[in-house]
């Protein structure tokens, strides 16, 4: 599992990601769904999903649609408009620095600075 | 394998009395919790077995923590806007009352104009911004960080 400040900046893309790849999903759903697709390395923790949903909800960035589910309220969240063209420039800033980072790690020294 | 109404009962009292009340997440939460009592249960477990496991997975502090960081992200917006708005009614107000000042003593050296009408007008906008813009927001934001604090 990878540490909780890894994991810290690139949990937005994430979620914007999937939500854009599998349209509506609830809570539980996207972290078993992390889970499987990064073969248990990623694992997100409550604490972490739900404030973020919520945040990215109040932007106008995700929309909800509520369902009764066996006596429960279960609550779908998707991208909206606005969320659609936040994806694609929170994947490509992703991108971006990924591949700047192996950059960095794969650049060996050759003058000194 | 799906829950009983009063277990669903049982799973939201736990969340209200952790400390979490932002209806939308404790719909979130109480969904999440009956997820995961449920793939508890489908793995043979008893519904209080299950259940304290999912206390164990997700403790009255972790909650506690879901609902402060969820006021966080909501808030953090408004409080920045407030607290330019604290900047910029001190900054006008300020700015204003010299100004008066400054526009009065070179209008009387040089002998032009209304020099005390245009003060008087530059100064009490000043203070007007002051007394109706600048302290009001302060005291609001300091009022809802007392009241913040004392929640916490």
């Amino acid at each position: 599992m990878y540490s909780k400040e890894l994991l810290k900046g690139t949990l937005k893309p994430i979620l914007l990601k999937l939500l854009s790849d599998r349209g509506a999903m609830y809570g539980y759903e996207i972290v078993q769904a992390v889970k499987q697709m990064s073969l248990g390395k990623i694992v997100i923790k409550e604490g972490s999903l739900y404030p973020l949903l919520h945040a990215l909800l109040a932007e106008g960035i995700l929309e909800t649609e509520s369902r009764k589910v066996d006596g429960r309220t279960r609550k779908y969240y998707a991208l909206s408009k606005k969320g659609k063209t936040e994806t694609v420039s929170a994947l490509g800033e992703l991108e971006d620095f990924m591949s700047t980072i192996k950059l960095i790690l794969t650049t060996k020294p050759t003058t000194q600075l | 394998m799906s829950i009983r109404e009063q277990q669903i009962k049982e799973i939201r009292k736990y969340l209200l009395e952790s400390g979490l009340d932002i209806p939308a997440v404790v719909d979130d939460m109480q969904d999440h919790f009956c997820c995961v009592i449920e793939d508890s249960l489908r793995a043979g477990n008893s519904f209080e077995t299950a259940f304290a496991e999912a206390r164990l997975l997700v403790p009255p502090e972790d909650i506690r923590e879901i609902q402060s960081d969820t006021i966080y992200y909501l808030t953090i917006k408004s409080k920045i806007m407030h607290v330019k708005g604290i900047f910029l009614t001190a900054f006008f107000s300020v700015f204003l009352y010299v100004l008066g000042t400054i526009i009065y003593k070179f209008m009387i050296l040089s002998g032009a104009g209304p020099a005390g009408e245009i003060r008087f007008i530059l100064q009490t906008l000043g203070l007007v911004v002051f007394g109706f813009g600048f302290l009001p927001l302060l005291f609001s934001f300091g009022y809802k960080q007392f009241v913040a604090r004392l929640q916490a």
